[in-house]
Formats: C-alpha cells, structure tokens, sequence
C-alpha cells in the first residue's frame, strides 16, 4: 500500500475521530460530504485529476468557512491545496500563478492546522512536505538560511516521526532531505539510506520507498543495490512512473559506469 | 641606476600574472570539478580573465606614482632643486608620504583588482551555473501522468537543491581561491615593488633621512613578518578548508573512484604550494633579515678596528633603515668627538711641552739669575775690594813713581859729581842709574796693574754706556797674563767695531771667563785666537782655543748652572753660566762650537744698541 494509500485512510481516520470531537457544530457542509471530500481527495490526488480537486477543495473551504475552528476542513484544504500545486506546477506546468497561490494556500492552512493540532504527526509531515517544495522554488536561499538555523523541514519531519513514529511520508521526506542537503544542512547518506528502508519496511508494497532507496544507491555510487531495488520496485508497480523515470537514470548511470571502466 | 617606471609596472604585471597563472591551473589541472561541472572544462574562456587584475592594479597604482616618477625622471637635470628639508610644506610631506608607501599602495591595488576579479569570477560561474540550476526534463518516462509526479517533483527539486548547493560552494571556492591568490599577487608585488622602489626613495630625502617629526612612515618589520607569516601559515589551511566543502560536493556526486584520487592531487597540490611558498618567503625573510644583520655586524668590525668613516648602506623602509640611520648618526657623532678629543689630546701636549719648557727655561734663569747674584755680590764684593787695594796701592806708588823722578835727577848730578870723585863711586852711580831705571820699569809696570785692576774692578754704572769691547778684551788679558805667561800664544784679529751698549764690568767678566776656561782647557802650550767683526747691527767676538774640545754629550749642559768638569774645589760650574745670563741680557746670544780633540770656539754676538 502505498503511503498516500496509508494518508488517505488516515484523512478518514481523521475526518471521523475530529468529527466526534467537534460533533454538533453543524453548517452547510455535513459530517457526511466531508468525510466524500477526504475520499474524493484520495482519489484526486492519485490521477491529478484537476477538476476533481477543485471540487473537493471547494468543499474543505465550504467546511472552514462553516467550521473555521475544525482543523480538519484546514488539513483537508491544505492537502487539497498540495495536489493542486502539483496539478498546476507538474501537469498544467504553464500556470505559475495558480501553482503559486495554490502553494500559499497551503502553506497558510497548514500552519492553522498546525496550530490547532500541534500534537499530530500527519500535520506536521504535511508541513514538512509544504516546507521542502518551498526550499526548491528558492534553493539558494533555503541553503543559506540552514548555515545559522536547522531546515524547517528537518525540524517538521522530525517531529512528525516523533509523534507518529511509523508516519511514512515523514520518514520519505526525511530521507529525501537527508539524501539531497549538504553535510552542512544535515545531508548524510547513510542516513537517507536508513530512512527509506525503514519506509520501505513500513509499507513493503510500496514502489515509492523501493524507489528512493534505488536513488539513494545510485547517487552513492552503489548501482548494484540500486538496481536491485528499483527493480522491486518495478515489480510491485511496472507503470510506477516515478521508478520508470529512476530505471532510465539508472541505465544512464550504468552506462556511463561501463564506458569508463572499459 | 635609472629608474624607470616600466620596472615597476613589469613587477606588478609579473605579480599579478603570476596569481592569475597560479589560479588557471588550480582550476584547469587540479580541481577539474569546477570546469567539467560548469561546462568549461577544455574552455580557453577562463583566460580572458587572467590579465583583469593586472589591469585594475597597473591603473590604481601607476597613477599614484605618476608624480613620483616625474620627479625622478627630472631630478638629475642641472638647476633643478630638491626637495627642501623643512616641513613647512604640507604637500612635500604628502609628496615623500607617497614615496615612502608607494609599494604598500600597489600591493592594495593589486588586493582590490583580485576583489573584483573574484567577484567577477563568482559571477560567471553563477551565469554559467543557472542553465545548470534548472531541472532536467521530468518527462523522461512515456509513461502517462500519475500522482508520482509529485515524487518525481520531489527527485527534481531535491537535484536542484543539490546543484545549487555545488553551485554556492564552487562560487566560494572561486572568490575565496581568487582572494587567496590577490593575497599572493599582493604579497609579491609588495615584495618585489619594495625591492625595485627601496633605491629610490632616499632620494626624496636630500639630507638621507627617512624620518622626521612629520615623515614618519614606514613599515615595520613586525608587521611584516606577521603578515608573511600569516599567509604562509594559513594559505594552505583555507586552501584545504575550501576543499572541505568541496570535498562534500564530490563524495555526494561522486560516481568514480577517480574523483577521489582528484581530491587527493589537489590536497597535494595544495601542501606543496603552501611547502614551496613557506620555503621561498622564508628564504626571503631570512636574508631580508640576517643581510642588514650581518652589514651592521661588519659595521661594527670596523668601527672596532677605529675606521670611524664607516657607514651602513641599508635602503629599507622599516627598522632596519631607521636603525642604519641612527648608527650612521651615531658614527659620525663618535668621529667628531674623536676628533675634538685629538685635537684637545694634541693641544694638551703641546700646552705641556710648553709649559715644561717654560718652566725649565724659568728654573734656569733663576738658577743663573741667583748664581749670577752670587757671583756678582762676589765679585762686587771682590772689585770693592780690589779697588780699595788698587787706591790704596796707587797712592804710595804715585809717590815712589814720582820720587823715582826726582831720585833719577838726583842721581845724574850725583853721578856728575863721582866721575869727578873717581872711577868707584862713577860705577856705584851706574849702578844706581840702573837700579833706578829698573825700579822706574817695576814702578811703571805697578801702576799698569793697578790701573788695569781699577779699571776691571770699575762698579757697574746705573745705565749702560757705549763698551769698547777691545779695551775690555785687552783689560782682561792684561789681567791673565799669569795665567797665561808664555804658555799660551794669543792671537789677537780685531775688526772694525764700534761701541756696543751695555754694562762695561759685567762684558768684561764674559769675556774674563770664556779666556780663563780656554785657558785652564789647555793643560800645556797652547794658542787663543780671539777675532772681532761686526755683521749689520750685531757685533761678534769669538774666542778659539787649541784645547782638547767640549764632549758632544756636554755641549747641551754646559751653561747649565754649577755643570763642571773640573775637579772638586777647581771649578764653581757657574763661569759660563753667568756668561749667557749677561749675554742674554745685554740682547745677544752665545754660541758654542767643538769637536773632539779640536778645540772649542765661543762666539758672543751683542747687539751695537740696545732697545
């Protein structure tokens, strides 16, 4: 199962446990059309499906506006918010604007998420994820920042994993971050390596885990292992798009090793 | 030698370069990443930027000295006056302010055009960097679009964090490696500009000063043996700490064993630049040090052995300079007062022998002064006496010589009468006639003697008087004739002379002792020439003798007081003495001439008038 698989049933979760919690605050949006905004969601974030996502999204805000101090229409609108980033930034590509604002959404809804349910370890993994795309629109600066202060992302995840220790997609982004940051942000290798089997322990159905660790070896140098996973990861999902685009990598990288050592 | 400002300029060029070279093949050779990475690898691009530095630092710097070099082109041409002394002028303060940090100003010029040549640099390795920043295309799986997009994203970005991470390290590895090299450039162009510039700035100094109340500028040793020391201690520190951060780029791209052993030529690299330049800076400030060192040691070897016209040639514009200064201020301090001391010493010594002569002369005098009183108490006591004798005598001989007339007329009519009596009492009046005559002769000769006594034994008159020197001459030999008899011959050779002023006894008495010494001087037979003459307004007596001569060792003692070489109780050592004292007090002088076995000859020279 993969970990969106394992998010999407814990946004049902979620939506069931916050709903006893804030049962009778009543509003335009039932119990009911939440917990369909949360499956739909599920379904929207695996097909990018853009009119899909704005849909649940004007549910989740349908919701906050009628229960502004649920946290759950502010998780839901934040991750809502994510996939439509990646709906704008990834499959539309040339609407910036729309990616931007979707992003800032996010961010905003999150941190409100945060705020009211600081003890949760999906919020804080969901920061932590908002966290590492703002470090890639501004890179630069991001790396600068982590010479005086620890990685905001570093931190969320950390204390996502620290709430809820088997969070796969804290663990994922952990390892991610370790695996791409320099030694002086707190980048280490080995490090990665230790997170992404551990997600791959946790979800052993799961290409995306299988997949980094394949990055992970290869960008340490170790082809071998990498093909080994990778081609796990492959067998678990042969249209994990992700692990296609990382085999291609791959033989590029085996490639290049075969035409230096001949 | 000429100065020409194209030396400079081809040492701060040769600076400059050398920096430049230094960090192209760091970046073309060793650390190869930078230029794969950035796609400039086999690229001649990077050096077009080689020459930068030299650029900005020969415009900063020559500009600044174009003044200085105006002055020396023209200081040699005739008419042209130096720089004054004084520092009434505030610009000539500036002026030699210049000439003294002209070389710290170039080694900063050349640290500013390698500031800007390191931020030029960090800026095209950003401009190349950009294209590099981008993610590589995503769409590299025909697969369609599905929610691992967002993994995929996530591979990208982290990609891009990566690469801008290399980017910003090899940005700072380049303006740091280009800092590093402008503080190479500089400290060679510091050394090199001082070294070519030192023999230039004394001239800017008429009077070879360095300093004064208001030029005081110069670079101390301290502190540059602390900046050298500085930079070869730490060059290959930050050099290795660069490659730190390199070395993290490397092992998180790392995709061969090759790039390992990269990492570890340049570590070599980098140890045996930093070993070379430690060795040749030390090697530079060894000598910097121990040269002006070892010429203050040679310095002072001499001025030891007493040259005291050393001087020390040190042309350095730091302690060592001002050091040379002060000895050489010191040496020609020490070199006048050593000469007043000589010249002090030198007059001290013949104040000395002045004064010792002086007082000889003063002891002598008054040894003669008092023999000479003695003698004259003596002899005036003598003369009294003598002339109370002669009176005395003179008046019963006036008697007896004019009885003798009177008995010598008596006898003729005596002896009338008996050659009547008969032929007896005819021969006892021939016999009386004779007795008479011979008794007139005896009576005549008395009354000479008397006369010559009273004349020699004449008091000194009050005022001196014109001297017949040959009246006195003869005076005298009358009066030694006993002494003489007929064992001496004189030989008498008088000149025309006239009167000679002066007291008659005490010239009398001169020549009364020069005769009885060449008298007694002869044993046996023996002749005495005595010779007059007159040259200009001096008369000379000379006295000679056939005697055995004066000891040469005598010669020089001989009128000193009581000296004889007579027998105890024969001679008092004061006759020639008295001699000079009265000779020398009449105005003359009296010489002495004598070879052994040759006699010996006295000449008193007195002048005709005294004045």
């Amino acid at each position: 199962m993969r970990w969106w698989k394992q998010m999407g049933a814990g946004l049902v979760l979620a939506g069931v446990v916050l709903g006893q919690a804030f049962a009778g605050t009543g509003g335009p949006v039932t119990e009911a059309a939440l917990a369909q905004g949360f499956a739909n969601l599920d379904h929207a974030r695996r097909t990018l499906d853009g009119a899909e996502l704005k849909q649940v999204k004007a549910v989740f805000s349908q919701w906050v506006l009628s229960h502004p101090q649920d946290p759950r229409g502010h998780y839901g609108l934040a991750r809502t918010d994510l996939f439509l980033y990646n709906y704008y930034a990834h499959v539309v590509k040339n609407d910036p604007v729309q990616a931007e604002a979707a992003f800032t959404e996010a961010m905003k809804e999150a941190k409100i998420a945060a705020e009211m349910l600081p003890s949760n370890g999906q919020v804080h993994a969901l920061l932590g994820r908002l966290y590492q795309i703002q470090a890639s629109l501004h890179p630069v600066s991001s790396l600068l920042a982590t010479v005086t202060t620890e990685s905001p992302v570093l931190t969320e995840f950390r204390q996502a994993l620290a709430l809820d220790p088997d969070n796969l997609e804290a663990e994922i982004g952990l390892g991610t971050y370790c695996l791409f940051a320099p030694k002086v942000a707190g980048g280490d290798r080995e490090r990665a390596l230790r997170h992404f089997r551990r997600a791959a322990k946790l979800d052993p159905q799961d290409p995306e885990a299988l997949t980094w660790l394949a990055v992970a070896f290869r960008e340490q140098g170790d082809l071998g292992e990498a093909r080994r996973d990778l081609d796990r990861a492959l067998a678990l999902d042969a249209t994990y798009r992700f692990a296609l685009n990382e085999n291609l990598r791959l033989q590029q990288a085996e490639s290049r090793r075969g035409d230096s050592s001949e | 030698m000429k100065f020409r400002p194209a030396t400079l300029a081809l040492v701060i060029l040769l600076g400059n370069l050398l920096g430049g070279a230094i960090l192209y093949l760091y970046f073309a050779v060793i650390d190869v990443s930078t230029l794969r990475e950035f796609r400039f690898a086999g690229s001649l691009l990077p050096l077009l930027l080689l020459p930068l530095p030299s650029v900005i630092a020969l415009l900063l710097a020559l500009p600044y000295g174009a003044p200085l070099f105006e002055y020396l082109s023209v200081i040699g041409r005739p008419g042209l006056e130096p720089l004054p002394e004084t520092f009434g002028g505030g610009r000539i303060i500036h002026f030699r302010r210049r000439a003294l940090r002209y070389p710290l100003v170039a080694a900063a010029a050349t640290m500013l055009a390698w500031v800007v040549m390191a931020l030029v640099l960090a800026g095209v390795v950003y401009a190349y960097a950009r294209g590099y920043l981008r993610s590589e295309a995503a769409e590299i799986s025909p697969v369609p679009m599905d929610a691992s997009i967002a993994a995929e994203a996530l591979y990208q970005s982290g990609q891009s964090a990566h690469r801008a991470w290399v980017m910003i390290v090899q940005m700072a590895k380049s303006f740091g490696l280009a800092l590093l090299m402008g503080a190479v450039a500089s400290t060679l162009v510091f050394f090199l500009c001082e070294a070519v510039w030192q023999k230039q700035v004394p001239r800017f100094f008429p009077q070879g000063r360095l300093r004064d109340a208001h030029d005081q500028w110069i670079i101390p040793v301290r502190f540059r043996l602390l900046m050298i020391f500085l930079f070869v201690g730490t060059a290959p520190l930050v050099l290795l700490g660069i490659l730190n951060y390199q070395r993290a780029g490397r092992v998180l791209a790392a995709d061969t064993d090759a790039a390992l052993g990269n990492l570890l030529l340049s570590n070599l690299f980098l140890i045996a630049v930093g070993v070379l330049l430690a060795v040749a800076l030390s090697i530079f400030i060894a000598r910097s040090v121990s040269r002006p060192l070892d010429q203050f040691r040679r310095a002072m070897d001499r001025v030891r052995a007493g040259r005291l016209d050393t001087q020390v040639q040190v042309q350095a514009n730091d302690e060592f300079g001002l050091l040379a200064e002060d000895f050489n201020a010191m040496i020609q301090s020490l070199r006048e007062k050593e000469a007043a001391i000589r010249e002090l010493t030198q007059g001290l010594e013949a104040k000395v022998r002045q004064r010792t002569g002086e007082l000889e002369l003063a002891l002598r005098e008054q040894e003669r002064t008092q023999a000479q009183l003695i003698q004259s108490a003596k002899m005036a006591s003598l003369g009294q006496l003598v002339a109370g004798i002669a009176h005395e005598i003179n008046n019963p001989l006036s008697f007896v010589y004019a009885n003798l007339d009177h008995l010598e007329r008596f006898v003729g009519k005596i002896e009338g009468a008996a050659g009547e009596a008969g032929p007896e009492f005819q021969e006892t009046a021939a016999q009386i006639a004779k007795l008479l005559q011979s008794s007139k002769a005896g009576a005549r000769r008395t009354r000479e003697i008397v006369q010559n006594l009273r004349a020699f034994s004449r008091p000194d008159q009050a005022e001196p008087r014109p001297v017949d020197l040959h009246q006195g001459i003869a005076s005298t030999l009358e009066l030694l004739r006993p002494l003489f008899r007929d064992r001496i011959t004189v030989h008498q050779e008088f000149g025309r002379i006239p009167n000679v002023v002066g007291l008659m006894g005490q010239l009398n008495q001169v020549f009364l002792n020069l005769l009885a010494n060449a008298g007694e001087a002869m044993a046996g037979p023996g002749e005495v020439w005595i010779k007059t003459w007159q040259e200009g307004e001096r008369v000379h007596v000379s006295i000679r003798d056939s005697g055995p001569g004066i000891p040469p060792e005598n010669l020089s003692r001989i009128f000193d007081p009581f000296f004889t070489t007579k027998a105890v109780g024969k001679g008092t050592g004061l006759g020639l003495s008295i001699a000079y004292g009265i000779v020398e007090k009449h105005g003359g002088e009296i010489r002495v001439e004598s070879q052994p076995g040759q006699g010996a000859c006295f000449t008193v020279s007195l002048p005709i008038s005294r004045k």
